[in-house]
């Protein structure tokens, strides 16, 4: 029996597979396309053809995969047309592939995102190269109609009959029709797999995915599933066994006429950029050189200038002229139009950016090397991210659609996977677990990774792991882990090409009105070496344009990142002290924590700063040695001069992506190619197993070049660390910066910043309420939101006593904090007030004709307190007023006054931050504070009176609760009272006993011990008890109708 | 007049509870802007510090196996009605209000069971067990019982009230809309006193008509219309169970609390019932049927109970049951009972049905039975054996299926690589390939053919391909 399947094997049969659906058909196909790729050569065929569901969106996985393997990749599609007539469409040539693209697309724009439509007739002309195998239905076969017709005449010598073999019971009888209709219309019939998944064994994921497909479980799907395992590749022999020869033949013969390979797809630059006359390296060089004297009008230093040569020498040799030009053009209209940006990534931090305005980080005020970023070997291609201000990008987006035009630009796609909650999720509601065991599942999913630790803890929720259905489910799960589940848009990589996009890559629409993605993600274009221009979001750069229009008008001075003063000890001593609420990066309370033992003291600390508190690299053992030796407790040493190159800058600890990749090629001996494979490794290492192979190659390397065990390991663990969270220099670089800027203006002018914070909302780590807390503590007054002095925007009120240059002006709260309150409504009232100020709520009303919606959101927010005795009063006039018109103003009659109560301090506690989400009066624990039950409580402030390991009972609001995934089971709680916010630290066992005091407290009581290292200060707790009520008992009754 | 309300304040939570067990944690719940929340928690819920306006998963991070129902509005208004059959013996002025009060005019009544006093202990103690919490209030207006009954909810006795008492009590017991008690909260306008005291005209300007209107319901100012209860011409309940039910035994509980309601009903309408229907919900989504004929009509709950009982022991549940019906239409006046007892059937033309009721009672009802398809592509599982009638149909995607599939597949012998029925088979079709089934514990893995023995009869076969080995499976017709 042996022998005779290795005959087979080794027999003169050849065959393709032509018809073959990978996991980017959604919930359809149940293999990854590399995986189908490696059991297609695997299995000895000739060629296989990726035809997805109307996509081309695996194929440039399958083809990198393709490449290694030494099979022929077909790229194709499989699509049903209006008609019900099934085809599957492969792309020959380039013009073929081109037209394939351009039909998916058509079928794509016609239908909301994850659909297509398709007719018979868009198939002539449009697809005059093409090839299409025909999957006739029985009626079809028996009765053609006009329709198959068509197909006929648009398709003639280039139509093939596909016979389809999967051992159901109908196969043979349709097989010997669809073969019947072929003689009738002299077409040539062909051999197809109708291939789902790359090995039997994935058949019953592949029913899971269609009963997920169809909401409906396993068990009731029925006849929906495939009746066995025989839609996977199957082995020559077997195919041999099922097919007609002449059918198997034919696959050889249609794979012959294939001769497209992604490679041949050749990036063409949009030729706009370069204006007419000029060359790409005589354009770039000119614009350059205008640079040089804008940024250097007293001269530029020689190092800088020779900096300069030698990148523009660089990115001549790499043809990447266009690159650069491209991104200038945008940053150009940005600048044009004042949307400040700020580029960053592994080309932006260099001499040659900074003179184009593409980045602010000064070549001659940092050590960075532009040769770091780009490197001549590993021949990727150059990449920059450019950060605009989160208001203003739509307008960004807005002007590359206009420059290029729908048809040459367009978002890419970022394949949205499952994880693990999601895949939890609908593997369980497909074989039919009950949401109760489902939620209990979930509750899993931060242990689902550690096999070691899964079963115990799926025994703690009361899970059996042994059971042999959580046994099936996890294999499912696990399986179904990382399989696309649909294309959606990413943030702001776009694609912009010379000629039509659609003859590169089918578009398709996005979930977002008036946006297309193309069917490839940035991996893909990666790996394609195709351009993308990440045009990304970020809200601190709102807020720093709008804190420099802020102190222009306030003190006449117009800064830009690269004027204000550097390395300034004020601002410097300003972070040392942790005190950066509002600041870039650097406010979250682990970052908090940190400043004040890093103590940045100059802008190459902040770099390291923004990289270290991170996921990764505290996974990665870290953070600690490396304070530990800037902090001068660890001795600084280098195992060889070559490492000692590569870290010195970091006194030793590997803390940014560049410098593993560096290591891999100084100590382990890695090639550029092979660094470059580590990196990408890196980027994608939820992609199982692929960090693996090099972790060992990376071991053999160091320990070949005489390094220790221990050291490899150290080095491995830490580049496993980095994986998902390690950060490139070049990125941190420019979010340093933006670091610096911010905290220089939180520094020197903080009513300024604050303003723009609060105008720039949302944005950032803390509330509206939070930063306007931050903001008093800091001397500034900040006044109410008030009909006669408000504007829309939060402003800033000089008096006489303001204007003198280091006094801070007042911050007038604006309309836009006000609940309910309608942009136009503002707009009018605002509009009016020009001419005078208000008399009376009647008044503004008649004035202004506002809602009575507009009225009571501003009577809410008590902004009418210059007209009106109190909110109270306030509220019962905005519903008295009547809409009037101006016929019916002069029977406005007179009704009763009706004098109300004023609102006690609690009162208009409550009503202020349900309108507005803050109060300008006492903060509720201040009214709190002589409450029996607060008795012996401190205050935040209080806590830097007392001594290390003290005892301590405080107090305060929860503003924030942490958990985070490096810490195990402590949970990190934030306590806000009137003086400031303390840090909690409650340890596991505590959250246990606690768990509902823990979980959903609005104000807590904790009795606990003083941690104190320097300045900063976390009371460990070791009692903890709920007192949410007497929050309660301030609002005086309870505010939850059901 | 003189109202009184009833109102339940955990009425969603009280239905759950009569198909649930025994005193788990439990939670009805709600989905509002795609978070699941907590409507009502039990005692032993509430204990484990679930509170009402948590999210489910917080409640099931406090409880690990907490039983969650979804809320169902539908199933409030049903218990109001059947609550209403079972106050009509107080008074035939009833009027269900909201989600949960049932408001009740009685000063009809009061001469009927001497005096207020009597008439609430006469209420209390009748009340169906089961509901509560309750809170029962006495006042002149209906529109003021219900505040007092809805402010002192649980507080499960009668209390009576005099109208000036409202002035005294918070807005937040106005049944009126939330936005409108935050509006007067707004104003400061804590208390109803402090409300009735605004110049109603003002207060019509900034709430709306129907605002005032309610205003002078409440104080009497406006009296409201008597109502009069009206008993449907059917009879209907059901009851969704927490867990499924797969004993029949466990429903015998279940069918106590709905005969409860039927005997409220029969009660409220003078009349007994000779034959009603059970329906049970299945969870493979069919519905088993389970008519129940009594001898002689009754309407006691003491009386038709024992016979149920006795019946449930021979039900056999198809599946797992998840809620179960009542139904009867069918009433005869209490008066006319006797005479029916003497009375003969009148013989009518046999219906199906009768025919196979015929059956059945000939062969023994086990051995009638419709079949029914099951979209499965096992051939074993692709049937079941349905109540008579009650089969589902469905297109199966391979045409060539045989008459007669065997109950058990039958092995057969094999004789170079063939196998054997009586001769060596001749296979004609094949093979059919069916590998599936792995979510249950019976997966199959074979291929089939068509095969034909010397006689010309067809037979259906399978080569299991885990054992090589073969087996018949079926007949096909001549």
């Amino acid at each position: 029996m042996a022998l005779y399947c290795i005959f087979l094997q080794y027999s003169a049969m050849l065959y393709s597979e032509l018809h073959c659906f990978t996991n980017f058909s959604f919930l359809k196909g149940a293999s990854h396309p590399e995986e189908m790729v490696q059991q297609a050569a695997a299995l000895g065929y000739q060629a296989l053809a990726i035809t997805d569901e109307c996509s081309v969106a695996g194929v440039v996985r399958a083809h990198v995969e393709a490449r290694r393997h030494n099979i022929k990749l077909i790229i194709g599609t499989d699509v049903i047309t209006e008609e019900q007539l099934h085809l599957v469409i492969l792309a020959p040539t380039r013009r073929a592939y081109g037209q394939l693209c351009t039909l998916i697309s058509r079928a794509r724009n016609r239908r909301e995102k994850g659909q297509y439509q398709l007719r018979v007739n868009d198939l002539h002309p449009a697809t005059s190269e093409c090839l299409f195998i025909w999957l006739p239905s029985l009626g079809q076969c028996r009765q053609p109609d006009d329709h198959c017709q068509q197909l006929l005449t648009h398709c003639a010598q280039r139509l093939w009959i596909g016979l389809e073999n999967n051992l159901r019971q109908s196969d043979p009888e349709l097989s010997r029709q669809r073969q019947w209709l072929a003689q009738q219309l002299a077409c040539p019939v062909v051999a197809c797999g109708n291939v789902h998944c790359h090995l039997p064994e994935r058949q019953p994921l592949q029913d899971v995915l269609t009963a997920i497909r169809l909401n409906t479980h396993v068990h009731s799907a029925g006849f929906q599933l495939h009746a066995n395992r025989e839609t996977s590749l199957r082995p020559l022999p077997v195919i041999e066994r099922l097919y007609p020869a002449a059918a198997i033949r034919e696959t050889q013969n249609i794979a012959g006429q294939c001769h497209f390979s992604l490679d041949e797809l050749r990036y063409e630059y949009p030729r706009e950029v370069v204006p007419p006359g000029h060359s790409a390296q005589s354009w770039l060089r000119q614009l350059v050189e205008t640079g040089i004297k804008e940024r250097w009008p007293d001269g530029v230093q020689p190092s800088v200038r020779a900096q300069i040569e030698q990148e523009l020498e660089l990115i001549h040799e790499l043809n990447y002229e266009y690159y650069f030009l491209t991104v200038y053009d945008i940053v150009q209209f940005a600048r044009s139009q004042k949307i400040l940006c700020q580029g960053r990534g592994s080309a932006a931090n260099s001499a040659v950016c900074f003179c184009l305005f593409i980045t602010e980080v000064d070549p001659a005020k940092s050590n960075l090397l532009f040769e770091r970023f780009i490197s001549r070997e590993r021949h990727e291609p150059p990449d920059i991210d450019v950060d605009f201000e989160h208001e203003r990008r739509e307008e960004v987006i807005q002007f590359i659609y206009r420059k290029y035009g729908r048809q040459r630009a367009a978002l890419t796609a970022t394949v949205i996977s499952y994880r693990i909650k999601s895949a939890i999720r609908d593997v369980g509601k497909a074989i039919g677990f009950d949401q109760t065991l489902l939620d209990q599942l979930a509750k899993s999913i931060a242990w689902w990774d550690k096999q070691d630790q899964l079963p115990q803890r799926l025994q703690e929720l009361g899970i059996d792991i042994h059971n042999p259905r959580i046994q099936r489910f996890k294999e499912l799960v696990d399986t179904l882990l990382g399989f696309p589940r649909h294309l959606s848009q990413h943030v702001g990589g776009f694609i912009i090409s010379a000629g039509p996009l659609d003859q590169l890559v089918p578009i398709e629409n996005a979930a977002m009105a008036e946006r297309t993605v193309v069917q490839w993600d940035k991996d893909d274009i990666e790996a394609l070496g195709l351009m993308k221009v990440d045009v990304l979001a970020l809200g601190m750069l709102t807020a720093i344009r709008k804190s420099f229009d802020l102190i222009q008008q306030l003190r006449g001075q117009q800064w830009t990142l690269a004027t204000l003063p550097a390395e300034d000890p004020a601002t410097y001593d300003l972070l040392q002290q942790g005190d950066s609420v509002g600041v870039f990066q650097v406010e979250s309370r682990a970052q908090m924590a940190m400043l004040p033992r890093l103590k940045p003291a100059c802008f190459y600390d902040l770099v390291i700063e923004v990289a270290i508190v991170r996921p990764g690299p505290i996974q990665g053992d870290m953070v600690h040695p490396y304070l530990r030796r800037r902090q001068g407790l660890e001795t600084v040493s280098y195992v060889s001069p070559d490492v000692k190159q590569v870290l010195e800058r970091t006194l030793g600890v590997p803390i940014f992506q560049e410098q593993v990749i560096e290591l891999a090629m100084v100590a382990a001996g890695f090639s550029a190619g092979e660094a470059d494979q580590l990196r990408r490794a890196m980027a994608a290492w939820k992609r199982k197993g692929q960090l693996q192979q090099y972790e060992e190659k990376l071991a053999q390397g160091l320990l070949h070049r005489g390094y220790s065990i221990d050291f490899a390991q150290r080095i491995i663990s830490q580049i496993r660390g980095f994986g998902e969270y390690g950060f490139p220099e070049s990125h941190a670089a420019s979010f340093a910066l933006l670091v610096y800027a911010s905290a220089w203006l939180k520094c020197h002018e903080p009513a300024a910043f604050c303003c723009a914070l609060l105008n720039s909302q949302p944005m950032g780590f803390y509330s509206p309420s939070q930063l306007v807390q931050d903001v008093k503590r800091h001397q500034v007054e900040v006044r109410p939101v008030d009909v006669q002095c408000s504007l829309w925007e939060h402003h800033l009120e000089t008096d006489s006593l303001h204007r003198h240059p280091t006094r801070q002006p007042a911050i007038r709260l604006g309309l836009r904090l006000v609940k309910n309150l309608s942009r136009n409504a503002a707009d009018t009232l605002l509009t009016q007030r020009q001419d005078r100020p208000f008399q009376s709520m009647a008044d503004l009303q008649q004035r202004c004709h506002l809602s009575k919606r507009d009225m009571d959101a501003l009577a809410h927010a008590n902004a009418f307190i210059a007209l009106t005795p109190h909110r109270f009063q306030a509220r019962w006039e905005a519903q008295g007023l009547q809409q009037e018109t101006p016929l019916l103003q002069q029977q406005h009659q007179q009704e009763t006054a009706v004098t109300l109560p004023a609102p006690s301090e609690a009162e208009n506690l409550n009503q202020d931050y349900h309108s507005l989400g803050l109060t300008l009066g006492r903060h509720p624990m201040a009214l709190l504070r002589n409450h029996p039950a607060l008795k012996g409580y401190k205050r935040h402030q209080d806590l830097y009176a007392l001594g290390h390991k003290r005892f301590v009972r405080i107090a305060g609001l929860v503003t924030g609760r942490q958990r985070p995934g490096t810490a195990t089971g402590v949970v990190f709680i934030t306590l806000e009272d009137e003086t400031g916010n303390s840090n909690i630290v409650v340890w596991r066992d505590l959250v246990e006993r606690n768990r509902s005091a823990v979980v959903h407290s609005r104000m807590l009581k904790i009795k606990g011990v003083v941690e104190r290292e320097g300045s900063v200060i976390h009371v460990i707790a070791g009692q903890i008890e709920d007192c949410s009520h007497l929050l309660g008992e301030l609002e005086t009754r309870s505010r939850d109708f059901h | 007049m003189l109202w009184a309300c009833l109102h339940f304040p955990a009425l969603a939570l009280n239905l759950v509870e009569q198909g649930a067990p025994a005193a788990q944690p439990l939670v009805v719940e709600i989905t509002r802007k795609q978070r699941r929340l907590v409507l009502y928690a039990n005692q032993p819920a509430l204990q484990s510090g679930i509170v009402p306006g948590m999210t489910i998963p917080t409640a099931q991070s406090l409880v690990r196996n907490l039983q969650c129902q979804p809320y169902s509005p539908d199933g409030e208004q049903q218990a109001l009605q059947q609550l209403g059959h079972w106050a009509y013996e107080f008074t035939p002025h009833i009027r269900p209000h909201g989600q949960n009060n049932l408001l009740l005019e009685v000063s009809h009544s009061l001469k009927l069971f001497n005096g207020q006093q009597a008439l609430a202990q006469q209420l209390l103690q009748q009340l169906p067990a089961g509901f509560t919490p309750f809170s029962l209030a006495f006042a002149d207006t209906d529109m003021a019982a219900l505040l007092f009954a809805q402010a002192h909810e649980s507080s499960n006795q009668a209390l009576f009230f005099s109208l000036q008492d409202v002035h005294d009590y918070d807005v937040q017991w106005l049944d009126i809309a939330t936005a409108q008690k935050e509006l007067l909260y707004s104003m400061g306008i804590r208390t109803v006193g402090q409300l009735l005291a605004l110049p109603r005209d003002t207060l019509g300007k900034r709430f709306g008509d129907a605002f005032t209107h309610y205003l002078n319901l409440l104080t009497g100012e406006r009296k409201s219309p008597l109502p009069h209860w009206n008993l449907p011409p059917q009879f209907q309940t059901e009851l969704d169970f927490v867990q499924e039910l797969d004993n029949a035994q466990h429903l015998l509980f279940p069918i106590r609390h709905l005969l409860s309601r039927l005997e409220h009903y029969l009660y409220a309408r003078q009349s007994a019932v000779s034959r009603f229907l059970f329906s049970l919900l299945l969870r493979s989504r069919q519905t088993q049927s389970w008519p129940i004929e009594l001898a002689t009509p009754m309407h006691r709950l003491a009386d038709i109970l024992p016979l149920v009982q006795l019946k449930l022991e021979t039900l056999q549940l198809a599946a797992p049951v998840l809620t179960l019906r009542l139904r009867a239409d069918q009433f005869h006046g209490l008066h006319v009972q006797q005479r029916d007892l003497f009375r003969p059937q009148q013989p009518d033309h046999i219906s199906r049905y009768q025919l196979v009721d015929r059956l059945q009672t000939r062969l023994g009802k086990q051995q009638v039975h419709s079949l029914g398809m099951v979209s499965d592509h096992r051939p074993e599982h692709c049937w079941y054996s349905a109540t008579p009638g009650q089969g589902q149909a469905l297109q199966h995607p391979s045409e060539q299926r045989p008459f007669w599939l065997l109950q058990h597949p039958q092995k057969l012998r094999s004789k170079k690589g063939l196998p054997v029925y009586h001769v060596p088979l001749q296979l004609l079709k094949g093979p059919e390939r069916i590998d599936t089934g792995w979510w249950d514990n019976t997966p199959v893995n074979r291929d089939y053919y068509i095969a034909q023995q010397g006689n010309g009869q067809h037979l259906w076969v399978y080569r299991d391909r885990d054992n090589q080995d073969w087996f018949l499976h079926g007949l096909f017709s001549l």
